[in-house]
């Protein structure tokens, strides 16, 4: 037998929310749910009332209100997990309105303690507990007995072997939720962020006592569904987001001059990073990636932020989506946080089994993410690669890059040292025409070209041409042919 | 006739139909019923609010009946109600009372839906049904 007392958690069901708090709801735990107003306090305590009661475990709500509950039971009830069948048997709503009139702390407390009782409830709900905390004002009664009244519930509550959570709206902890604070085993804080158009919903486990939860603030989002946590990725131990460079495993980029210019390929596991101008030929080039993966039996995912799917999909890439061998995450929403594309994007490779991803492109992808993420960019992409690449796939994502000709780079966001691999693409001048080349920049642990090739898209495809051995000035946009590159150059040095 | 109408209103009306003659009498016991089962849910404040607003709409057909559940002291035996029907005739009074439930049942329903108001209805009903039970028991 073991020594120490074992901690049942409560599976709750709503997705993301028990990976956040380690596995589940401390059973007994006495907790607060706290956050602004319309921040999802109550739909999160429905969730996991609903989701938790059944005739054996049955629950209590207690609403603090007067003619609101109407309204809580009218909207509550378009969520998917309001369940009609579990109220009366397992569920119960008790309104303490009158009983909160006068602030008496006896007399709500007698009254919680009849119902607990005569119902036997092994969760209770109090929403809002803010009334009974402003109720306490209105009376003579003192935070001194509003401490009291609340451990003396604390206990009560944990002595019928119910957990507990109170609810209320707070703009921020304040004094008079002291005694709240410290009494409470578990915090959770909810709140709403808005930038510009767009509004992010954010939880935080501020306290949960013997839980090992995940630290910082994370985004939610609530549909029709309910609530949907997407807890930040945090990258955990040497073994996430581990890449072994130089590995020995290679993956063909469908262009086999290509493939030869990267050393063989692009390793395995790598994150590969492809620039070029606009209509360079990034996404063709994506698309053979995910397309040579598919002909060796490896499936693949493409996040898709720029292009609506009819854009994006070519015959090609359609076909490969329609034969289940490419899934797609397509949005254009613009209020998205890194966190739930990654989710997004875990649960498809999970499911695929995907071994291949394409994000195409980082443009659009900073673009779909609510302004709040956009002022972090590069720390949320590095978890995010790092965690795509912890998870053995291999990682390609376009970017845009506006050429300048005047000096080098490889990315607007300063984004290049996340990637173990850049190609580069670009047009330059020549003889009156654009012309495409192509150049490998970096595989990071292997040898590969150096050299600068012409390059063409001839049927959806990308076809390597010869490289620009005569010529000189390539970067500068207008490059020259050797012999008379020279000869400028002499005529530079003579004027 | 047998029906397998089982919306409220039809509810209603099988309930309140039980024994024509005590209709005043059947009535206040079913609103007594759903007010505990309400009252419980939605609060005292939000029953009271409900039934005056069914009160009001009632009045512009049946100015007699005129009670506000809002007063106070409070009123839980609805004995201003009751004594709203001294001296009417019984098909005055079924159609008052008719017109009551059903506006009530109907603003109830609209607000949290038929479902769910069928849910506490059959709560009042039962606990009705298993009351009268009782009743013939210990007779």
């Amino acid at each position: 037998m073991g020594k120490r007392v074992e901690i049942r958690r409560l599976v709750t069901g709503v997705p993301g929310f028990d990976e956040l708090m380690g596995g589940g709801v401390p059973e007994f735990s006495f907790n607060l749910i706290a956050g602004t107003p319309g921040s999802g306090k109550t739909t999160l305590a429905h969730q996991m009332m609903f989701s938790l009661a059944n005739p054996e475990r049955r629950a209590l709500f207690f609403t603090v209100l007067g003619e609101p509950p109407l309204k809580m039971l009218r909207y509550q009830q378009q969520f998917q997990f309001f369940d009609f069948d579990k109220l009366d048997n397992s569920i119960k709503f008790v309104n303490l309105a009158a009983d909160m009139l006068d602030g008496d702390f006896d007399r709500v407390m007698a009254r919680i303690l009849d119902e607990v009782q005569e119902f036997g409830p092994s969760l209770v709900f109090v929403d809002s507990f803010r009334s009974v905390v402003q109720a306490s004002h209105a009376s003579e009664q003192g935070p001194a007995d509003l401490q009291h009244f609340i451990q003396h519930l604390g206990m009560q509550m944990t002595s019928w072997q119910a957990t507990t959570f109170l609810i209320g709206e707070y703009l921020q902890p304040d004094a008079e939720a002291g005694p709240v604070f410290t009494v409470a085993d578990g915090i959770l804080w909810l709140s709403q962020l808005v930038r510009g158009d767009s509004m992010v919903r954010k939880m935080q486990v501020v306290k949960m006592r013997g839980v090992s939860q995940k630290l910082g603030a994370h985004t939610f989002r609530i549909d029709d569904k309910g609530v949907q946590v997407f807890p930040r990725a945090v990258l955990q131990g040497p073994e996430v987001g581990k890449t072994v460079y130089g590995a020995t495993e290679r993956l063909s980029m469908g262009v086999p001059e290509l493939d030869a210019m990267m050393g063989g390929g692009v390793p395995a596991g790598y994150s590969l990073l492809l620039v070029g101008p606009s209509g360079s030929g990034k996404t063709i080039l994506a698309t053979e990636f995910l397309a040579e993966g598919v002909r060796l039996g490896e499936t693949g995912v493409i996040a898709a932020f720029e292009k609506s799917p009819n854009q994006l999909l070519s015959h090609k890439l359609n076909q490969l989506v329609q034969d289940g061998k490419v899934g797609v995450i397509n949005t254009r929403t613009l209020d998205l946080s890194i966190d739930e594309i990654l989710h997004d994007l875990v649960t498809m490779i999970e499911k695929t089994n995907a071994k291949r991803v394409v994000i195409d492109s980082l443009s659009g992808f900073e673009l779909a993410l609510s302004a709040i993420f956009r002022e972090d960019f590069r720390e949320s992409l590095y978890r995010l690669v790092a965690v795509l690449t912890g998870m053995g796939v291999t990682v390609l994502m376009t970017a845009e890059l506006e050429d300048r000709y005047n000096m080098l780079r490889f990315s607007s966001y300063g984004n290049a040292f996340l990637a173990d691999a850049i190609i580069m693409q670009r047009y330059i001048e020549l003889a009156g025409q654009f012309r495409r080349v192509i150049s490998v920049i970096k595989v990071r642990g292997s040898a590969h070209s150096k050299d600068v090739c012409f390059f063409d898209i001839d049927d959806g495809k990308t076809v390597i041409g010869e490289r620009l051995a005569n010529y000189s000035g390539v970067l500068s946009g207008q490059p020259v042919r050797g012999r008379r590159g020279l000869r400028v150059k002499k005529n530079l040095r003579i004027l | 006739m047998a029906t397998d109408d089982d919306s409220p209103r039809a509810t209603i009306g099988r309930a309140l139909a039980s024994d024509p003659n005590a209709i005043v009498n059947t009535s206040i016991e079913l609103l007594e019923l759903m007010a505990n089962g309400l009252i419980g849910i939605i609060g005292e404040q939000g029953f009271e609010t409900l039934l005056f607003r069914s009160a009001h709409r009632v009045n512009l057909a049946f100015p007699w009946l005129m009670f506000d559940p809002r007063a106070r002291p409070a009123d839980p035996e609805f004995n201003l109600l009751r004594s709203c029907f001294d001296g009417r005739d019984l098909a005055e009074s079924t159609a008052a009372i008719t017109l009551l439930f059903n506006t009530f049942i109907d603003i109830l329903s609209l607000l949290i839906g038929e479902h769910l108001t069928m849910l506490i209805l059959h709560a009042a009903l039962g606990r009705r049904a298993g009351a009268e039970k009782n009743e013939q028991g210990a007779a």
